[in-house]
């Protein structure tokens, strides 16, 4: 490989850097040709952000408004719902759905039966492949007003007359946290499984000696064991939080919850997609978020590093 | 797995554990069961008992109703074509680029950051929207499959992989006058099947499932993938019942065994290769825990 570089006494920039290299860089080039054009071409078009969108003159044919698209942003109620949606659902997510995983990866530790414990596992996470699109589709056929599960709610006398567990503004969201845990939480306790699986064997035989029961022993030695495998994944997950889980919302919304479910992204959606959309308008609440949301990642990355001593660039 | 010796006896809480365990198992799989019952039965027998678990008298009817529709043929051929390409592009390039990020060559770190910058600042829906429309690929695939290709996520799976393998395979072959395509090639990819197979598992349920690149990308019904017209037909009960017009000017409304039935053909090859491949689907996250 080096044999013709040899003989030259000062080595050129080609047979210093290219010469040798060049099967990698030919290797790396389509990755660098797909990100540049597809992921960095769009980026400067945030600068529509700043620019007053006209039809007539052309994309970026518009007027420099500076902030005056955010001061507009900021007067409408609809951004308002939306950002209060997005953080309520993300919040309740951490809330309800994040420890929902832990406690099932617990619940699951405890079945002895390696079998069956697989089999079980294998159930759980099966919904995890499939798309929002069909999963609405089979659980709202489930949640019907004459569904199956009014029917057997009325057939053990829980409840009276059907309920509308789709379009009641008041039931929309427990219904998406519900409804989310039953497609993710198998996926989403896979790792507290594996850091479950890692804890030291003898911890629990001193435990057992020192008369703990598996209650104590799973509070006081597999909990804490596992609490960085918790931490890092909860980082992660406020560094997500304005993206509130497009797909499931996109695809369970209806006409009379719109209001519940309207978060940043269906918001943007809408908005670019509407009959007369305004794409710089659009692009300032793309921004926004892309703003806030980066600030949440870097916040993220340093939390992660406190704890881990690893970023979670490395972490993830 | 042996765990926690002594304490052997199965006390009640651990029986109320295996209860709860399964009766959740029970809600994952009783309304896959229950849509499988339904797409198999007549209108009239659905709206008599919602409780039905097995059909009393069987039919074929809403999967041959779909089947006249028109759209289900052509769906399966996009859907079946957009994975196919997309599982050989993004393979391709996820494995050129994992292997190639094993390589120390200078430019290193600034390729580094060329990778994960996209993870922290992206252009947005509408930029990307744009684009697409000034390069020319509104209503092709090319939308929908070029942007994919590199994901940082498979990349640092395989690149982790390939990195603990044996070094002198590789140094051997080197010293024998081995290219870096000839190393990777025949000596790196054969060593590496079990986490190709189970990127290319992501890959391909990832273009299965995928369908709001074909939403605003792709105009023609005739050239959408399953998944949208699935969505079509789910979502078409909400609109028809919305506007009561629609309802009376002869637009077919889909009974609850079409939805279903149309439901069950999107999702049968995720189905059947679920329960077989299902040790490699749950690989991926297990190496990339490993790692966190």
């Amino acid at each position: 490989m080096s044999g013709t570089t040899a003989r030259r006494p000062r080595k050129s920039f080609y047979h210093r850097y290219v010469r040798p290299y060049w099967p990698v860089y030919l290797m790396l080039l389509p990755a660098l040709v797909t990100l540049a054009v597809f992921t960095y071409t769009p980026m400067p078009g945030v600068l529509l952000a700043f620019k007053k969108y006209s039809a007539r003159k052309g994309l970026f044919g518009g007027a420099w408004v500076g902030l005056k698209n955010f001061r507009l942003l900021f007067t409408y109620a609809d951004f308002w719902a939306a950002l209060r949606n997005t953080v309520l659902i993300s919040v309740g997510r951490l809330l309800i759905e994040f420890p929902a995983a832990i406690m099932l990866a617990l619940l699951l530790n405890e079945v002895r039966s390696a079998r069956y414990r697989r089999t079980l596992q294998t159930v759980y996470t099966f919904p995890h492949f499939l798309s929002w699109i069909i999963v609405a589709g089979i659980l709202k056929n489930i949640l019907r007003r004459d569904g199956l599960l009014n029917a057997l709610l009325e057939t053990l006398a829980i409840v009276g007359e059907p309920v509308n567990f789709l379009s009641s503004p008041s039931l929309f969201r427990p219904l998406i946290f519900i409804t989310d845990i039953w497609k993710e939480v198998g996926w989403s306790s896979i790792i507290f499984m594996a850091a479950i699986a890692g804890v030291d064997e003898q911890l629990y035989e001193a435990a057992l000696i020192d008369g703990a029961g598996r209650f104590r022993q799973t509070l006081f030695i597999t909990l804490p064991c596992i609490a960085g495998t918790i931490a890092i994944m909860f980082i992660l997950q406020v560094g997500n939080l304005l993206n509130a889980g497009f797909d499931q919302l996109f695809n369970m919304r209806n006409a009379i919850v719109m209001s519940e479910a309207s978060i940043l992204d269906t918001y943007i959606y809408d908005m670019t997609f509407a009959s007369a959309p305004d794409y710089s308008f659009s692009a300032t609440i793309g921004l926004f978020k892309s703003v806030i949301g980066f600030v949440l990642i870097l916040l993220a990355d340093r939390f992660s590093m406190l704890i881990s001593g690893q970023g979670m660039v490395a972490a993830k | 797995m042996k765990k926690r010796s002594g304490l052997r006896r199965v006390t009640a809480g651990h029986l109320l554990i295996l209860v709860l365990l399964t009766l959740f198992a029970l809600t994952v799989l009783v309304p896959f069961i229950n849509a499988l019952t339904i797409s198999f039965i007549t209108q009239d027998e659905y709206m008599q008992n919602k409780m039905t678990l097995f059909p009393k008298e069987p039919t074929l009817n809403a999967y041959i109703q779909i089947s006249r529709e028109g759209w289900l043929a052509p769906a399966y051929l996009n859907t079946i074509f957009i994975s196919a390409c997309g599982w050989l592009y993004c393979i391709t390039i996820n494995v050129l680029t994992a292997y190639a990020i094993t390589r120390k060559f200078p430019g290193r770190k600034l390729f580094y950051l060329f990778l994960i910058i996209p993870m922290f600042f992206s252009g947005g829906l509408i930029p990307t929207y744009l684009l697409m429309v000034k390069l020319g690929l509104k209503n092709t695939y090319r939308a929908l499959i070029l942007p994919a290709g590199v994901s940082t996520y498979y990349l640092m799976i395989m690149s982790t992989f390939f990195r603990e393998l044996p070094a002198e395979l590789e140094e051997s072959a080197r010293l024998d006058g081995a290219s870096e395509g000839r190393i990777l090639w025949s000596i790196i990819l054969p060593l590496s099947k079990s986490v190709l197979a189970t990127i290319s598992l992501f890959i391909i349920v990832g273009f299965w499932n995928s369908w709001f690149e074909a939403l605003i990308y792709i105009d023609k019904p005739i050239r959408w993938p399953l998944q949208l017209h699935l969505r079509r037909i789910i979502n078409q009960a909400e609109s028809a019942m919305k506007d009561r017009e629609n309802l009376m000017a002869n637009i077919t409304v889909y009974s609850e065994s079409i939805r279903m039935a149309s439901v069950l053909v999107t999702m049968l090859p995720i189905m059947c290769v679920y329960p077989f491949l299902q040790k490699y689907f749950a690989k991926g996250v297990m190496i990339g825990a490993v790692k966190g």
